[in-house]
């Protein structure tokens, strides 16, 4: 149990090599590079809140994702809930583009979470009464909502005075996530982040469907055995995963960047998989792995500031962080196997 | 040429059983061999071994005086040993001729033109270019053998092989083995049925407990002589005080109860019908893989039949899942008690929490009652004596017997009206098993019901009141249990009738 | 009517172009998926394919190195993959996602120096059968030798799964690991063979895109191809030859909405390019919901853990 949450430590310090490694390679000093990669970018107020920033959706989808995984429903396509619950909450957000009003910004929220959480049933309700693989339908849907959301920046919901670019108009300031402090762009989705986390804590460990969630992933003959509701969970745990990942979504049109484009995320959808992982699922652990792995966001923006390094460069810490993870279960699998084929052999 | 196969001290062991102790025997070619035992009694192991799945930690097997390594299949085929698993190693998805074609070394055109003739030769009726999902149950062993057969073997080895056959697909495959056997091949057949061995085998081999107990022709073995062998002298019975009378209640009744699958390895159930009366016991004996697993699973909720009528305390629960049936009293322990009954990686208090009954309070309002749970956890670890008090120990530390009496204990705490288990000892020392008999005497002694699903005919003896035998699928008649000796159950359990 | 005929012929010269990358990727993908790995790190072993195919370029000058070393660096990089998921047996959707990951970031960091760099004329093949017959001068002449090897590979691939001893036994491995080891057969050997197979197949693509479709290196330039081959070899339920013509269909959307574009026509590209998503999961969806189709149709083991007991 000890080694369940200390591998992931083991898999940092793994990648911190390996990158240092590949930096020596590729002709950089690794020290030097390290050194803006992961310290720089948090040694001021400016960038810590940054951190906090690109922490803060990495965390939420990763809490719904934690769901989904833990009751071993392999939801990958929180991007596409993602932007399905930024286009729906967007779509709000526009229609009181030149209002002001408080029931303004919730309405955007409960709209982006309605969005995602719609768009994670779909593939949960193809796998229950279809069959089908949630892995492959939740990935196609990512591209779906992708240029969904292409389509309607460019068309119908482009800026009419926005000389053809392919952007909404700004938000209205009602529905803007509030700042948290003045010239820092850290807004108040970090408490829904926050929230996200205090409330999956609480269902998971202190709820009879979180229960249900956690005896499921381990064992389904369990499960059927207690007489749970296998289908009603599926689709209970996707819609908590999209709820999240909309929720994400939400928080970025509405929070730094306040108006709906192409690039409404830097893959975030895909990195919190890597986050949830290295934050095994837990919701404490979570909010250390997307501070960790925001840094890797941040990182690379510093280093191609400083380093001329290109920012893609973070993917590579961010690939190199679930490689290291991955095999470090080796062990735990390991163990776990062992006791798996005592068990059969007893019994044959 | 004729062959000569011994096995020469071969020894296998597992943590906490020995599959095979010491085990030596020896085989001439133009015979059919038995070997036939029980469940558990190292039937599969030992022909792992002789087919190079697993290796022995001892032991050694000759083929015509060479001494075989067999570290892999590979090395079985190569000596050419044959083996046709219960559980067919085919590619569903491929067809016949690809699955046959796959390890061949030959080129297509020939390898055809040799399947063809042994299709011919020994009347196999399968199409060669379909894939191996259309076929049926009996067509697919019959690939299987013809995989064997293409490589000319000197041993073919036979695991259960009619556990899935029809009737007539077994009288077509007997015909078939008595021609191998007429060929010149050797022939180890592995079975539980007693009037196959008879019927089909020139001699009989009985292991029990991991040991070689008796060989011997069959022409001197009758179906009680085997059976006696395969089952063991029992021990004197302490049997228990039989309380049932005549006129008692019948609290539980099932009606019309069929279950058809499409899996093969799934056992289909033929209208069984029987009842438990108030304070009764009722055993189902029966050879592991005869329905026992399809037969709990629907009693238990977790299979819904359609048509079937399970009245339990007068009211229809035939369309109830496990949670709800559980409302309505009734219990149960399943075989697998590792990953089913509970969840290793849970806490003890957590699988106590798998049997949320609605007056347990353990979930109010959706929330979980940590402090009830573990209250409640307490008195079971007290009360069955399970050899812990901490409630936070994850399940997988607890030993089988006190796992089991944990399981029991919670599936028990609810005062059940009819508790139904399968297999409650399975894999525990004495003490553990005569705990766990205790208890289900006197969940009996209280005037509640149970049914006891039991491959171990001691432990059916002992406790049932009334005891049915259930074979490929089909119950047997109910039997008084001072009627049923071990003799009559071994008959029953391998195929044969009594009277 | 003969300068129209011309240009569709030039058209579907330029859907073929187009499909080049996505029927090498995804008839890749398709042999790893066969013997029942789920490997999607696809985008990932592509772009690392386009910039070692690049650099090389670069570097020696030399086509044939910059070609070979593509196909050697999307073996490389899928070694990863197959030494995570083969030997220490680790989750194939998490281990392909973290190499799509690594991978797009890797080749940025490598493909640092390398941009603005124009790219090399790759040489063009028939090029005055092209140019002197109409219509289908532009479709089956004036190609690159890779573009015939793109659309030779499904007939190969498909010869190879039907046809021969090693495409069986890669088929038996997909369709039960069990049986197959049971048969004496090297289970995790032959997946890894499929693994780095795949990844030589998605390593040439990405060269496809960066040394002869666009002759230039570009950040993330595969934009997303990966992705749609995975799609696409869903599309074709496994099968070889629908790999073609799902990537042809899949390409002709590309082109046709690019044309569209020039032309002004107002049916929102977005919708066509979303359309092989879409049809994928249609497709998905007709074979899953009879379980004799789906196990006919897709590799039985797809995506899992195959432990061989000791």
């Amino acid at each position: 149990m000890a080694l369940y949450f200390f591998t992931p430590f083991i898999a940092i310090i793994l990648t911190i090599l390996g990158g240092g490694i590949i930096f020596y390679i590729l002709g950089f000093n690794p020290i030097e590079s390290l050194k803006f990669y992961f310290i720089t970018p948090i040694s001021n107020l400016y960038g810590f809140s940054e951190l906090l920033l690109k922490a803060t959706p990495l965390c939420l989808i990763a809490i719904g994702l934690s769901f989904c995984f833990k009751s071993n429903n392999w939801n990958i396509g929180a991007e596409g809930q993602l932007t399905f619950g930024a286009i729906v909450g967007g779509g709000v957000a526009l229609l009181f583009y030149n209002q002001e009003g408080f029931y303004i910004l919730p309405l955007v929220i409960i709209a982006g979470a309605i969005g995602g959480m719609f768009f994670a049933l779909i593939p949960a309700i193809l796998k229950t009464y279809f069959n089908t693989n949630e892995i492959l339908v939740s990935l196609m849907l990512v591209y779906v909502s992708k240029l969904l959301l292409d389509y309607l920046v460019v068309g119908p919901w482009s800026n009419p005075e926005g000389f053809n670019f392919p952007e909404t108009r700004q938000f209205s300031d009602s529905s803007r996530m509030p700042l948290l402090f003045e010239g820092l762009r850290i807004h108040a989705g970090i408490f829904l982040a926050l929230a996200a986390v205090m409330l999956s804590w609480f269902i998971l460990y202190k709820t009879y469907l979180g229960f249900q969630i956690k005896v499921s992933g381990l064992s389904l003959k369990t499960a059927k055995y207690a007489g749970f509701k296998g289908k009603t969970m599926i689709l209970v745990v996707f819609m908590i995963s999209g709820a999240c990942a909309g929720l994400a979504g939400v928080g970025e049109i509405a929070g730094p960047i306040g108006q709906l484009h192409r690039m409404i995320s830097p893959d975030y959808g895909f990195t919190a998989i890597i986050v949830a992982f290295l934050g095994r699922l837990n919701p404490f652990g979570i909010i250390f792995a997307s501070l960790v792995v925001a840094l890797t966001y941040l990182g690379a923006e510093t280093a191609q500031i400083f380093l001329q390094i290109p920012k893609y460069t973070g993917q590579v810490f961010q690939g190199m962080i679930l490689f290291f993870l991955l095999a470090s279960d080796y062990l735990l699998f390991f163990k776990v196997k062992i006791l798996n084929l005592k068990k059969n052999e007893l019994r044959h | 040429m004729a062959t000569d196969l011994r096995i020469s001290n071969i020894s296998k062991i597992y943590p906490g059983c020995v599959a095979n102790d010491n085990v030596s025997l020896q085989f001439k070619s133009g015979k059919i061999y038995a070997l036939l035992g029980e469940n558990g009694a190292g039937k599969s192991t030992l022909v792992k071994i002789l087919s190079g799945v697993i290796s022995p930690d001892n032991g050694e097997v000759f083929l015509n005086e060479k001494n075989l390594k067999l570290s892999s299949p590979l090395d079985a085929k190569k000596n050419k040993i044959g083996m046709v698993f219960q559980h067919f190693n085919l590619f569903e998805t491929l067809s016949v001729f690809e699955n046959l074609s796959i390890d061949a070394t030959e080129d297509n055109k020939s390898l055809r033109v040799r399947i063809n003739e042994i299709l011919k030769k020994y009347n196999f009726n399968i199409e060669l270019d379909v894939p191996v999902l259309n076929l049926s149950a009996g067509q697919k062993q019959k690939v299987e053998i013809i995989r064997c057969l293409l490589r000319s073997p000197k041993v073919l080895i036979m695991d259960e092989p009619t556990s899935v056959l029809t009737e007539q697909e077994t009288e077509e495959l007997f015909i078939s083995l008595k021609k191998f056997c007429g060929e010149g091949i050797l022939i180890i057949y592995i079975t539980h049925k007693l009037k196959e061995v008879l019927s089909l085998c020139d001699e009989v081999a009985v292991m029990r407990k991991g040991k070689v107990v008796s060989v011997s022709h069959t022409q001197n073995e009758r179906v009680e002589t085997l059976a006696n062998k395969m089952v063991g002298q029992k021990l004197a019975k302490i049997k228990k005080k039989i309380n049932i009378s005549k006129n008692k209640d019948e609290i539980f009744k099932v009606k019309h109860l069929n279950f058809y699958s499409d899996d093969p390895f799934e056992t289909n159930l033929v209208n069984l019908n029987f009842s438990v009366k108030k304070g009764e016991c009722l055993g189902i004996a029966g050879i592991s893989g005869n329905g026992q697993n399809e037969l709990f699973q629907i009693l238990s909720g977790e299979i819904i039949t359609p048509d079937t009528s399970i009245i339990f305390r007068n009211k229809e629960i035939a369309k109830l899942n496990p949670k709800q049936r559980r409302e309505y009293l009734m219990a149960f322990s399943p075989e697998d008690r590792i990953s089913q009954a509970a969840v290793p990686e849970l806490k003890i208090y957590e699988n106590v929490a798998l049997n949320n009954f609605k007056s347990s309070n353990f979930f109010e309002k959706g929330l979980v009652n940590e402090k009830k749970i573990k209250e409640h956890s307490k008195k079971i670890l007290s009360d069955f004596s399970v050899n812990t008090d901490n409630v936070e120990l994850k399940s997988q530390f607890l030993s089988g017997g006190n796992l089991q009496k944990l399981i029991l204990g919670r599936e028990l705490i609810t005062a059940p009206e009819l508790l139904i288990c399968y297999n409650p000892t399975w894999g525990l020392d004495v003490g553990a098993i005569n705990y766990i008999h205790e208890t289900l005497i006197k969940i009996n002694d209280q005037e509640k019901s149970t049914i006891l699903i039991s491959t171990d005919t001691e432990e059916l003896l002992k406790l049932s009141d009334r005891i049915a035998v259930i074979y490929k699928g089909k119950l047997s008649k109910i039997m008084p249990s001072e009627e049923v000796t071990p003799e009559k159950l071994g008959v029953l359990m391998g195929g044969g009738s009594i009277d | 009517m003969s300068l129209d005929i011309s240009f569709i012929g030039i058209l579907i010269g330029s859907i073929m172009a187009s499909s080049v990358p996505l029927i090498l990727a995804a008839s890749g993908e398709l042999i790893t998926e066969r013997s029942g790995v789920l490997n999607l790190g696809v985008e990932g072993m592509m772009i690392i394919g386009a910039i070692s195919g690049f650099a090389l370029m670069v570097i020696t000058d030399n086509l044939f190195i910059a070609i070979l070393g593509s196909m050697l660096s999307g073996v490389i990089i899928s070694l990863i993959f197959g030494f995570l998921t083969q030997s220490l047996l680790t989750n194939h959707v998490a281990t392909g996602l973290a190499l799509t990951i690594f991978g797009i970031g890797l080749s940025a960091m490598l493909g640092k120096n390398f941009v603005g760099i124009p790219g090399k004329e790759f040489p063009i093949l028939f090029l005055s059968l092209r140019e002197s017959i109409p219509f289908f001068g532009p479709i089956l002449f004036g190609h690159s030798i890779v573009l015939y090897f793109a659309f030779a590979l499904p007939f190969l691939t498909n010869y190879f799964l039907k046809k021969t001893k090693l495409g069986l036994v890669v088929r038996a491995v997909g369709d039960s690991p069990v049986s197959a080891s049971n048969q004496g057969i090297n289970v995790i050997l032959v997946r890894y063979c499929c693994i780095l197979y795949g990844g030589a197949m998605c390593g040439l693509a990405g060269a496809y895109l960066s040394l002869i479709y666009t002759p230039q290196w570009i950040e993330n330039m595969t934009a997303g191809r990966g992705w749609i081959a995975l799609a696409l070899v869903v599309f074709a339920t496994w099968s070889p030859i629908k790999v073609l013509i799902g990537a042809l269909i899949f390409g002709g959307i590309t082109i046709l909405q690019l044309h569209m574009q020039a032309i002004g026509f107002r049916i929102p590209v977005q919708f066509l390019s979303a359309l092989p998503y879409l049809m994928t999961i249609i497709v998905l969806v007709v074979i899953s919901r009879d379980s004799r189709k789906i196990k006919l149709n897709t590799p039985t083991s797809l995506g899992r853990i195959f432990y061989k007991e000791k």
